[in-house]
């Protein structure tokens, strides 16, 4: 078996208000060609100015991966015709990128290192429509802040790829800088692999192009390791190309053979200085950086004794952490609330299709309604029901149960009432326990339940239960 | 130089009320219908918008209002590579025909500004590439001294159009040479200032590290009024410099000069050999004349065009046909550009496209491109060292004087008419050239007085001071 090594090329999208050179709106899903100026359109006499919260973004990034800033960076043009590229050339880092180096740990013993991380503009893009001839081009995402984050080819396996994609989209999550949806296109991912018996020599490496989720990112590189084996075994050459991701097929189509004839021409943008980052900046990129999934994670094992597993899941992204550290403020009870979350909440969450903020349960609800359970007012099973209602009307909890009267029966003399009515309404029942069936105390405390519509206390009840039935 | 066509002179005329500002107009227009038709300064004549605005000038003119609006009522011959909002922009291209500017300049805005309006677009060598004019896709213009003459180029439109009397002052363009030399062979005042000191925003870049904005009038104060008005820091220009008229450093005494000591080794004119020798003798009389040596002289021509075609190849490629301009649909998007740019360009265009194409191409892997900015360097500490030793130098603009339509058809001979104004574009500093003395053919010589970078005061009291001495 030859050794498989795999590298990555990322592009993610900047949640910035405006483009990487120009003001204009920089947003997703805007009627096409509204956000468009001069600038991003390529107009004579239009000028390139860089956008500082970008340049921000990419030095928040660059900290929190472990990369060497480079206080001097430079602009430079990618020249290659494309009707998507307004300029006939792309604005990105050649030579020296604002990051170099970095690194991801994907477990305790292994981490993916990075050659470098750039600014560039995004182009337009290409709208084909079905059954037309025409294309149409929308220029709206022409000139959008991005960011290209290039691993060194030192991943070995497709499983590797995935956790590295997953750790990375957490991170750029919890940085705020891009939403890393890869169905809107804010992350995209290029892969390249080759296969080499040689520790120190690679093989001939393929890049594989048009993958638009995580798991065809996987697919697509269990694939190519496939392919080239077989290839090699069969003693035929790898070629040097592109290939794109064919999810229907399953597997991976030749897109275009790479000569020589692709020559970007880079030269330094005379249109713009070099980008200079000031010790303030990285400063002030280093305090906009919150508290990052890794040390989360240990935050929450060491400080609230969750498990690695539920310190794993309450981390897996940003908003869930931050409901959870609402949730437990003041009401230190991590696993109850851990509990909630992990079942209600992602419950709910997936149904709706919502963020946990979204589903309409604030943390000082949930926190509301799991102190009520903590204080006996209400069941755990009222508490579920109570659910829905908060989420409809976004009512206190502590409200919702007086208005609607479900405060728990705790009144010893009303329960014991109930205990002998639905022993009065069992006399075979009664009769079989008397025997020897006692797994039948199940069924005379649901009933009870039952009878109390759910809201008579289960510690109290239970204890009259056992009582009356000792008789 | 006339007096009667003066900044001062026509605002004496308004605020006597001998003129008024739409009464000027009328005359401007009616002598550009008389001679524009053999001069052919102007690719667009402006009517109907100045028109408009000539009349919304508030009446009687006050001192108040003249001071608020230094060039209030001043009509200004534009060079088409400068964007002028809802008139045409096709820097004398066939590609950019009929191509509707939809922003202004920001000269053009800070102009307007100072009450001064666009009169017309005036003609050029296509993109700025050239010597004559004679390389407008639409027409050459034509001497106004003697028509059978080129009004050197390529800011020729804008040089004859100030000579002719059409405006009293013109905007132009100078990456090598092309204000300074159509000035002097128009026998008019050009200025380019300090790279960074006018704003670049809004003009079809050629090669953006050396383009610079400058400006012609009749007399040396017109033409810095005009520089005066339309200088300073801009946002939307990277490469702009925080600077204002303001700020720039004052006249401090001066005692010496600086002459070039290979001047004699050069191929000169004689006109333009006793005019130089008349302006150095005229100032050696107050200062000490210095000479030095300028070792980068010979390089600094291949130096500018390594940088020129280079970045032209590039700033040129967003003339594709898709967005705006000359259109032509192939079958392909390949098929398309190659149909609308061949079209398009002219041959002098097409030429430096492929050489700077092939200059960045893979083969010298940007060394060339490199190379040149690293001469660039070269040159500008040369300059920058002799004026350490004085504060400015004298230098002829053009060896030769003016040439007769088709008498340079070697592209090499028309490249060395900027021999002696590439330098200080290179060094990135101000220059200013002056008409001097008269052949028997009515030409003047133009000599250029060349200062240390926001040297332009300082220039504005030399040129003056020759101007006033010599004439």
């Amino acid at each position: 078996m030859r050794k498989p090594t795999i590298g990555l090329e990322i592009h993610i999208q900047l949640l910035t208000q405006t483009k990487m050179f120009c003001r204009c709106k920089a947003s997703f899903g805007d009627p096409p060609n509204t956000n468009i100026c001069p600038v991003c359109m390529g107009y004579p006499g239009a000028l390139p100015v860089p956008n500082k919260r970008a340049v921000e973004m990419a030095l928040m990034l660059g900290i929190a991966l472990n990369g060497s800033i480079q206080m001097v960076s430079d602009f430079s043009r990618k020249n290659y015709f494309y009707p998507d590229l307004p300029k006939g050339y792309q604005i990105t880092q050649d030579s020296i990128p604002i990051i170099k180096g970095g690194f991801i740990a994907i477990n305790k013993n292994r981490i993916i290192e990075l050659e470098r991380i750039h600014i560039e503009e995004d182009s337009a893009k290409m709208i084909h429509e079905t059954g037309s001839e025409e294309t149409y081009i929308d220029f709206n995402r022409a000139g959008l802040p991005l960011l290209e984050i290039v691993t060194l080819p030192c991943l070995h396996s497709h499983e590797e790829a995935g956790i590295f994609l997953e750790k990375l989209k957490q991170i750029i999550s919890y940085l705020g800088i891009s939403t890393g949806k890869m169905e809107e296109g804010a992350l995209r991912c290029d892969v390249n692999v080759s296969l080499s018996k040689s520790n120190t020599v690679l093989g001939q490496k393929v890049e594989v192009k048009n993958l638009n989720s995580f798991r065809s990112v996987m697919r697509s590189i269990q694939y190519e390791i496939l392919r080239q084996e077989d290839c090699l075994n069969a003693n035929q050459p790898i070629i040097a190309e592109t290939r794109t991701w064919s999810d229907e097929e399953s597997k991976t189509i030749t897109m275009r053979v790479k000569d020589s004839k692709s020559d970007y021409r880079y030269f330094p943008e005379p249109d713009l200085r070099s980008l200079v980052v000031s010790d303030d900046m990285v400063d002030q990129a280093k305090k906009a950086i919150p508290e990052l999934p890794q040390e989360a994670f240990h935050r929450l094992i060491t400080s609230f004794s969750l498990t690695e597993y539920e310190a794993q899941l309450i981390t897996s992204a940003p908003d869930l952490l931050r409901y959870f550290d609402q949730c437990i403020q003041d009401f230190p009870h991590p696993k109850l609330i851990f509990n909630w979350i992990s079942s209600e909440l992602l419950k709910i969450m997936n149904e709706t299709n919502c963020s946990v903020f979204e589903t309409g349960i604030s943390p000082k609800n949930l926190q509301e309604l799991l102190k009520l359970i903590q204080n006996d007012t209400i069941s755990g099973k009222i508490a579920k029901d109570l659910l829905p209602k908060i989420m409809d009307t976004g009512k206190n909890p502590c409200d919702i149960v007086n208005e609607q009267g479900l405060l728990q029966v705790t009144d010893d003399a009303l329960l014991k009432e109930i205990v002998t009515k639905v022993l009065l309404d069992h006399p075979k029942e009664l009769e079989r326990y008397h025997n020897g069936e006692e797994k039948l105390f199940g069924m005379f405390m649901g009933s009870c339940m039952k009878e109390t519509k759910g809201k008579g206390n289960p510690k109290i009840l239970n204890s009259i239960l056992r009582e009356a039935l000792k008789k | 130089m006339t007096t009667s066509n003066t900044i001062s002179s026509i605002h004496q005329q308004f605020l006597s009320n001998e003129k008024t500002p739409d009464f000027l107009f009328n005359e401007l227009l009616q002598s550009i219908q008389q001679k524009d038709s053999s001069i052919h300064a102007f690719l667009h004549v402006c009517e109907q918008e100045s028109k408009l605005t000539t009349k919304k000038y508030p009446l009687p003119v006050t001192k108040e209002m003249l001071d608020q609006y230094p060039l209030l009522g001043i009509p200004v011959g534009v060079k088409d590579n400068i964007n002028v909002q809802g008139t045409e922009t096709t820097a004398a291209s066939r590609i950019l025909k009929n191509h509707q500017s939809v922003y202004d300049a920001t000269v053009i805005e800070r102009m307007k500004n100072r009450g001064a309006y666009v009169i017309g677009k005036t003609n050029m060598d296509e993109f700025a590439m050239g010597s004559s004019t004679e390389f407008s896709a639409y027409f050459p213009t034509r001497n106004p001294i003697d028509l059978a003459y080129t009004p050197g180029g390529s800011s020729g439109g804008s040089a004859a159009a100030v000579k002719a009397g059409f405006c009293t002052v013109s905007l132009g363009s100078d990456t090598g040479g092309s204000v300074r030399q159509p000035a002097s062979f128009c026998g008019v005042v050009g200025i380019r200032p300090t790279y960074g000191f006018v704003s670049r925003y809004g003009m079809t870049s050629f090669c953006s590290t050396l383009d610079q904005i400058g400006t012609m009038g009749t007399c040396v104060n017109d033409a810095f009024q005009l520089l005066k008005s339309v200088c300073g820091y801009d946002e939307k220009d990277s490469t702009s410099e925080k600077m204002e008229w303001e700020d720039l450093p004052d006249v401090t005494p001066i005692q010496s000069f600086g002459i070039l000591a290979s001047i004699e080794r050069l191929n000169m004119d004689p006109f333009v050999k006793k005019m130089y020798d008349k302006v150095v003798h005229f100032l050696s009389s107050s200062y000490k004349p210095t000479t030095f040596d300028l070792n980068m002289l010979d390089c600094a021509m291949a130096t500018y065009h390594v940088i020129a075609d280079s970045e032209a190849s590039s700033n040129l490629s967003r003339f594709d046909g898709i967005r705006f301009g000359l259109q032509r649909m192939g079958t392909s998007s390949e098929e398309s550009y190659i149909r609308a740019r061949t079209e398009g360009f002219g041959t002098e265009v097409k030429r430096r496209i492929l050489l700077g194409t092939y200059i960045l191409s893979n083969e010298f892997a940007g060394n060339y491109y490199k190379q040149a900015l690293y001469a660039k360097d070269l040159v500008t500490q040369e300059m920058e060292s002799i004026f350490l030793q004085c504060p400015f130098m004298i230098m002829p603009t053009a060896l030769k004087m003016p040439f007769k339509f088709g008498e340079r058809k070697d592209p090499l001979d028309m490249y060395y008419s900027d021999y002696l104004t590439i330098p200080s574009a290179i060094a990135g500093v101000p220059s200013v050239s002056i008409p001097i003395g008269m052949n028997d053919k009515g030409f003047s010589a133009g000599i250029q007085v060349i200062g240390p970078r926001f040297s332009e005061k300082l220039l504005w009291r030399i040129a003056k001071y020759i101007e006033e001495g010599i004439s």
